[in-house]
């Protein structure tokens, strides 16, 4: 273990000293205006969005920016990664071409079924592919299910995806699309979860049950808030591999009255605000985040030869782009655009 | 230059209305290093002065203002010189003011800044369609993967404006010429998936689809070459834009610069203030100066306050309760040894009154590489390099240094290259010292001393012991000058460690020179060896008893793990410091090597162009991967096997308050 982790956890020790500190998150929180915020980027390993910023005035681009910023973290830790790691880390980080993917669908789905203009939009996708190729400008720009479904034919998302887009029209709804991605993003990691050793397994395994309750939790709150998805909470929608919903209390909690699905959350989820569970999704976005990063804290102290100190550098990083992609939209917003 | 600068605290009491006289004299000294007043604000009737403006809000404005210069690519501090005599209070509400008033002018640049981006993005998705056209024509991809659609036609000449603004909502490219004083001729490219939007839009202006002759411009290469224009157009606008943004700061600069030097000066003047204690009538302080402007700063408080003042200068000696760790650190060296000071820095600052391992550390690092990388030629170039990036990295004081450095090197490289005769691998002249090429390639004469690998082996392991043995006696030098004399006599750093190590270096000596056969007689062994190790287990009770503790049974088996513990260290650790030292060989034997594979292989072509490629790959190779692997491994052993010795590393910087450049960059 050492012997395949020594590189690795040399280098992420040292680019931990790059990371920012608390204090300048405060300082970007209380910058008076978008563009002053952007400017404090400058002397940092951020120093693009900076330049960006100044050459397109666009905040949208910033936010392109992070996204090409955390795919490079991906990156960067794959390059060093060991054989079966580096296999489970591919299904790991797969969620950025299927995140991609659905960005894709949704833009088709404007401009296909909602027959709306996306060309604003367009370029600020960013098309990423980790295993599979996908010609994601044709499958935008595709004129109906049929041609959109076997531009993917030589993928995995084919059958993923089948069901969902055939009946997208008739629901009004990429729902099921999307979230037969995600079931199938989950179920491939935990496929390759399997093939690790025990060490990295105990890591992984602990990163993957927080982000499948987290995914669970998010299908049940929206379920029970919004009449946009099926009126009927069906076993399907469960993701297995979490630790803290099984399938049958994910089924209970759906048709509980308010009070007891409240306390049923804070029971289970002590460290997510549940105020008020149609308006704060945001909110709770933000908890879980902290969540996730108090995880990776906990990984960062756990064995310094295992894939958990490769994790937790990973969660650190995608929770600090995030962070920086929120205080910017923050300050977007506050300027009343 | 051996030691750090001498400091005195001063301490003073005035009366309060010299408070401001006195901060402006600090400042403008620049070389007192405040203390933090929780000495005496303990005391009855005694508090931390208050300043008007909190320290945040200024420091926010300032980080503002330093902002928008920074977007126009302005370095306040190149632009302007502080001083205190223009200083005025800082009004808040004024700075935000003139900083909101230009941030909303900036703003309306950025959105039109950003209205060209999204056009730009439009463009550029109908040019990449533009551009498949031609190959989907030659079959090189399949015609179902091009989505868009070019129209010819006409519409009406007075429909003409609505018809242009209607297509605003689409991403078309239009080309419009009149036909005759009634219509217009139009050719519209536009994307397949709008086709629909566009369809109910030319029916509404009655559009006539005709095919328009060849002079009209509608063919696809003629259209790609309009939209790059259009497209390179418009990145000049975005890059105007980008101009006008950093025009309309630079039209404010004077008043920015203005503004950031009161901002600036407040700033500091309160850091300084912030140290106070006051009274009601009185105020007091006490920071650290370095010995040597302790009289210009007396003469100038004294100026300023009259005999309104009660101050006085300690020395460390003098206090009682001040742990030399306490007192700041300024290390003082000539400019040719900042480089190295820089490596010094880097590890940790000697605590206050021991050695400055800059000198020492200059010539050992030296040695080192140009052992490992003794070429002239090589060594040359890496001079050369250096001085050329030193001459270019002005702006940027510390790559300056390093690229000082890197000359440095350069120049021991160079010296050890003459040494060994090697030039760009090849022995042009005659060796000064020994043929380091030869040695290894197995012929070489060498001189009375050095023949093998193993001799210049032998030769780094020799150098490394006198290495090892000036840090014992700087480490010596420091216990000595701390009074610290239990661990100058027993620790296994001082005297007792020398002498371990020195027996241990005697019995090595007469085991090699005996051809691995025979060690000293055991009597000698018990005396020089056994004895002294015995002795390392007296210097923990003799601690306790110096530290007048209250002996408990359970110690002694403290002591006895302590001494164990210090066998141990003692003989593994100086055993494998000796020995680390022969990477220095191991690595010049790499470097030779490498040129010498190098060479042979160049032999290998009849080209002398050829040749002189390989050669010349060879030398950019190893002047980069062997003149990095030299640097590290050199600071490496300074580091780890000379540091170790004598270098406690718990200093504090000494950080004055100064009108000069500080390290406020970003977000300080």
């Amino acid at each position: 273990m050492i012997h395949k982790y020594a590189f690795i956890n040399a280098k992420v020790k040292a680019r931990r000293s790059l990371r920012l500190d608390e204090d300048f998150f405060q300082v970007l929180q209380r910058s008076r205006s978008l563009q002053e915020a952007v400017q404090l980027f400058r002397d940092t390993p951020y120093q693009s969005l900076c330049t960006i910023y100044n050459e397109s005035g666009d905040i949208r681009l910033v936010e392109k920016e992070l996204l090409v910023l955390e795919i490079d973290l991906y990156g960067k830790i794959k390059s060093f990664l060991p054989g079966d790691v580096a296999h489970f880390s591919e299904s790991f980080f797969l969620k950025y071409e299927i995140d991609s993917l659905k960005v894709a669908l949704r833009l088709w789905y404007v401009q296909c079924i909602r027959e709306m203009s996306i060309s604003a939009q367009l370029g600020y996708f960013l098309p990423v592919s980790i295993a599979h190729i996908i010609d994601f400008k044709a499958v935008i720009n595709a004129s109906s299910e049929k041609q959109l479904l076997s531009l993917l034919k030589h993928t995995p998302y084919y059958d993923v995806l089948e069901e969902g887009l055939l009946s997208c029209r008739q629901n009004q709804s990429l729902f099921h699309s999307e979230w037969a991605l995600d079931s199938f993003f989950y179920r491939q990691v935990l496929a390759h979860l399997a093939l690790l050793e025990r060490k990295d397994r105990t890591s992984a395994t602990l990163v993957l049950q927080q982000m499948i309750d987290r995914q669970n939790l998010l299908t049940l709150l929206l379920f029970r808030s919004s009449k946009a998805f099926p009126s009927s909470m069906d076993k399907c929608y469960y993701l297995e591999g979490g630790e803290k919903l099984n399938d049958e209390l994910f089924l209970r909690a759906y048709s509980m009255n308010v009070v007891d699905f409240r306390e049923l959350l804070h029971k289970l989820f002590p460290r997510l605000s549940f105020k008020s569970l149609n308006q704060t999704l945001p909110l709770l976005f933000q908890d879980m985040e902290k969540d996730l990063n108090h995880l990776s804290s906990r990984l960062a102290a756990g064995n310094p030869f295992s894939l958990g100190v490769i994790l937790s550098w990973y969660l650190s990083g995608q929770d600090e782009l995030r962070k920086i992609k929120r205080l910017l939209n923050d300050k977007y917003y506050e300027e009343g655009h | 230059m051996f030691f750090p600068l001498k400091m005195k605290k001063l301490s003073l009491i005035a009366s309060a209305e010299y408070a401001d006289d006195v901060t402006r004299v600090l400042l403008n000294a620049g070389t007192v290093d405040m203390s933090e007043p929780k000495e005496y604000i303990k005391w009855d009737g005694v508090r931390r002065k208050n300043i008007a403006i909190p320290q945040d809000r200024v420091r926010e404005i300032r980080r503002r203002i330093e902002g928008f210069l920074a977007m126009a690519e302005e370095d306040p501090f190149e632009s302007t010189l502080l001083d205190t005599e223009s200083m005025q209070v800082v009004n808040p509400a004024l700075c935000d003011g003139v900083l909101d008033k230009l941030a909303t002018e900036l703003q309306q640049i950025r959105d039109q800044q950003k209205n060209m981006q999204q056009d730009l993005f439009q463009m550029e998705e109908l040019k990449e369609q533009l551009e498949r056209l031609p190959e989907m024509a030659r079959g090189v991809i399949p015609g179902e993967s091009h989505y868009i659609s070019i129209h010819t036609g006409s519409i009406k000449k007075n429909h003409k404006e609505a018809f242009l603004k209607a297509l605003d909502n689409l991403n078309t490219m239009v080309k419009h010429e009149e036909q005759d004083k009634d219509s217009v001729f139009v050719v519209l490219v536009s994307l397949m998936r709008e086709e629909k939007a566009l369809d109910h839009l030319l029916e509404r202006f009655h559009w006539q689809s005709h095919t328009l002759p060849s002079e009209a411009g509608a063919s696809p290469e003629t259209l790609l070459v309009d939209l790059e224009a259009r497209i390179k157009s418009l990145k000049v606008d975005m890059s105007k834009k980008m101009e006008e943004g950093k025009a309309l700061i630079r039209g404010r600069k004077d008043e920015l610069l203005l503004l950031w030097q009161n901002v600036r000066v407040n700033e500091l003047f309160d850091q300084i203030q912030l140290e106070f204690g006051e009274t009601g009538r009185t105020f007091l302080f006490s920071g650290w100066v370095p010995a040597k402007a302790s009289e210009k700063v007396e003469e100038n408080l004294r100026k300023v306050c009259g005999d309104n003042l009660y101050l006085e200068w300690l020395e460390l000696k003098d206090m009682k309760d001040i742990r030399p760790q306490d007192v700041p650190v300024a290390l003082s060296n000539p400019e040719f040894l900042k480089p190295f000071q820089m490596l010094v820095e880097n590890y940790s600052l000697p605590s206050y009154g021991t050695i400055d391992p800059t000198p020492f550390t200059a010539i050992s690092f030296l040695l080192m590489f140009g052992l490992m990388f003794g070429d002239a030629g090589q060594g040359l170039v890496i001079l050369l390099g250096g001085l050329l990036a030193s001459h270019f990295m002005k702006k940027d004081s510390t790559r300056q240094k390093l690229a000082q450095l890197i000359a440095w090197c350069g120049l021991s490289s160079v010296i050890f290259g003459i040494l060994f005769g090697s030039y760009f691998g090849f022995p042009l002249f005659k060796p000064l010292w020994f043929d380091y090429h030869g040695i290894i390639a197995g012929h070489a004469a060498g001189n009375s001393f050095y023949h093998s690998v193993y001799d210049i082996l032998g030769l780094t392991i020799r150098f490394g012991i006198t290495i090892i043995f000036i840090g014992l006696f700087l480490n010596w030098v420091n216990l000595f000058k701390q009074g610290e004399w239990i661990e100058l006599v027993l620790s296994r750093t001082g005297f007792l460690g020398g002498w371990i190590y020195g027996a241990g270096i005697y019995c090595a000596w007469i085991f090699v020179a005996s051809d691995y056969k025979t060690m000293p007689p055991s009597s000698l062994l018990g005396w020089v060896l056994v004895f002294p190790v015995l002795l390392l287990f007296l210097k923990e009770p003799l601690k306790a008893i110096n530290h007048k503790k209250r002996f408990h049974i359970s110690m002694l088996s403290d002591f006895l793990m302590e001494g164990i513990v210090q066998i141990l260290e003692t003989f593994s650790g100086y055993l494998s410091n000796t020995l680390s030292f022969m990477r220095v060989a191991g690595l010049g034997i790499a470097h030779v090597s490498l040129m010498m594979a190098f060479a042979q292989m160049s032999q290998l072509s009849d080209s002398f162009f050829f040749r002189f490629l390989i050669l010349l790959a060879g030398n950019i190779l190893v002047i980069a991967l062997e003149g990095l692997s030299a640097g590290i491994q050199s600071l490496r052993l300074n580091y780890y096997e000379f540091f170790s010795k004598y270098f406690t590393g718990s200093g504090r910087a000494f950080s004055p308050i100064s009108l000069g450049r500080q390290a406020t960059g970003g977000l300080m």
